[in-house]
């Protein structure tokens, strides 16, 4: 990749970012409907950069829940963040260690910048080309979030009921196939996993069900690559 | 709502999440990529990236529970189809899914 900050700028804004600009849009007119102000509309998209608890967000202000209800819903709705953080940031450095700019990429971070990144680490692009890249595709994903947001926001009203609800559907429809996109096969047996397991938790054990069905989707994943590796 | 607890939500929806980030930061500090460990978190983020996905496809909450179950599933078997008959490319699977989804939602009138 000759210039990795303008490869990712460029994707990120009008590549996999239509998909999040779709997904914005949807959750701005959420948001114009149930009357969460657009600066906080905005600070969600910016702040929280994961779209579960964003829209658990709208339904709980539209409700007044009390805040300690919004902090305990929001931060298990986005408990996916965990996971992904720890499969993200080191793909983004070049020695293991914890370091304070870290915190900045893992903010900046979302399903779809993982995914990418991922796919090109796979791929064998080297590593500072690498960490250019992501920065650029994940801040041009929050601009095109941002400007989904405002715009749904605008439109809320206006768009047919049909409308909102075909740009809901955008976002898991994308991410699916997004993740069906891996070349490697146990990330292939993960997502079919998961596409079984976690909804089969989430059905069972509510909120929680979703980590405990990712893990055992995850290592049922691993565990049989792993022996397919030693038998071969 | 008063503004000042609207702002106090939405900080609170800030911390909360972005307290999962960097206690990945701190968890992910000592892994090598190399590593058996590294891989088994790959497997698990993927998982639940799909599995989240799939769950708002078949127990959805919000504006896609007013939607029918039958509805979303052509639209995703749509989508799969072009996905793989396409060489699974994105953007012809994901136009053909949601616009079956809008035409199959505008056609079915309001539910």
């Amino acid at each position: 990749m000759k210039h990795p900050v303008r490869a990712g700028l460029a994707e990120g804004l009008f590549g996999p970012g239509l998909g999040t600009f779709a997904a914005m849009v949807g959750f701005g007119s959420l948001a114009g409907d149930g009357g969460t102000p657009l600066w906080a509309a905005i600070a969600l998209t910016v702040g929280v950069w994961s779209m579960p608890g964003q829209v658990a967000f709208v339904d709980l202000h539209a409700a007044g829940a009390p805040l300690l209800v919004v902090l305990v819903v929001v931060t298990v709705a986005n408990v996916r963040m965990f996971p992904l953080t720890i499969a993200t940031i080191p793909l983004l450095r070049a020695r293991t260690g914890a370091r304070p700019e870290q915190l900045a990429l893992a903010q900046l971070n979302s399903v779809t910048s993982y995914v990418r990144v991922s796919d090109l680490a796979e791929r064998e692009h080297a590593l500072p080309a690498r960490l250019r890249f992501f920065t650029a595709f994940t801040a041009g994903t929050l601009v095109v979030g941002t400007l989904g947001t405002v715009t749904g926001f605008t439109l809320a009203g206006a768009l047919p009921p049909a409308g909102v609800q075909a740009l809901i559907f955008v976002s898991p429809l994308y991410l699916l196939l997004l993740t069906a996109r891996s070349p490697k096969r146990r990330v292939q047996l993960a997502v079919v996993a998961g596409c079984v397991l976690v909804p089969a938790f989430h059905a069972w054990l509510g909120g929680l069900g979703i980590l405990a069905g990712g893990v055992a989707a995850g290592t049922l994943a691993f565990l049989a690559t792993q022996r397919r590796k030693r038998d071969a | 709502m008063p503004e000042a607890t609207t702002l106090a939500m939405v900080a609170a929806a800030i911390l909360g999440t972005f307290a999962w980030r960097a206690a990945g930061v701190l968890v992910a500090g000592r892994m090598d990529t190399d590593s058996a460990l590294f891989a088994w978190v790959t497997c698990v983020a993927y998982a639940i990236a799909a599995g989240l996905m799939m769950k708002l496809l078949v127990f959805p909450t919000g504006v896609l529970a007013g939607t029918s179950l039958a509805d979303r599933a052509a639209a995703f078997a749509a989508a799969a189809a072009v996905f793989y008959l396409s060489r699974r490319r994105l953007v012809p699977a994901l136009a053909v899914g949601v616009l079956l989804f809008f035409a199959l939602l505008s056609l079915g009138g309001p539910r």
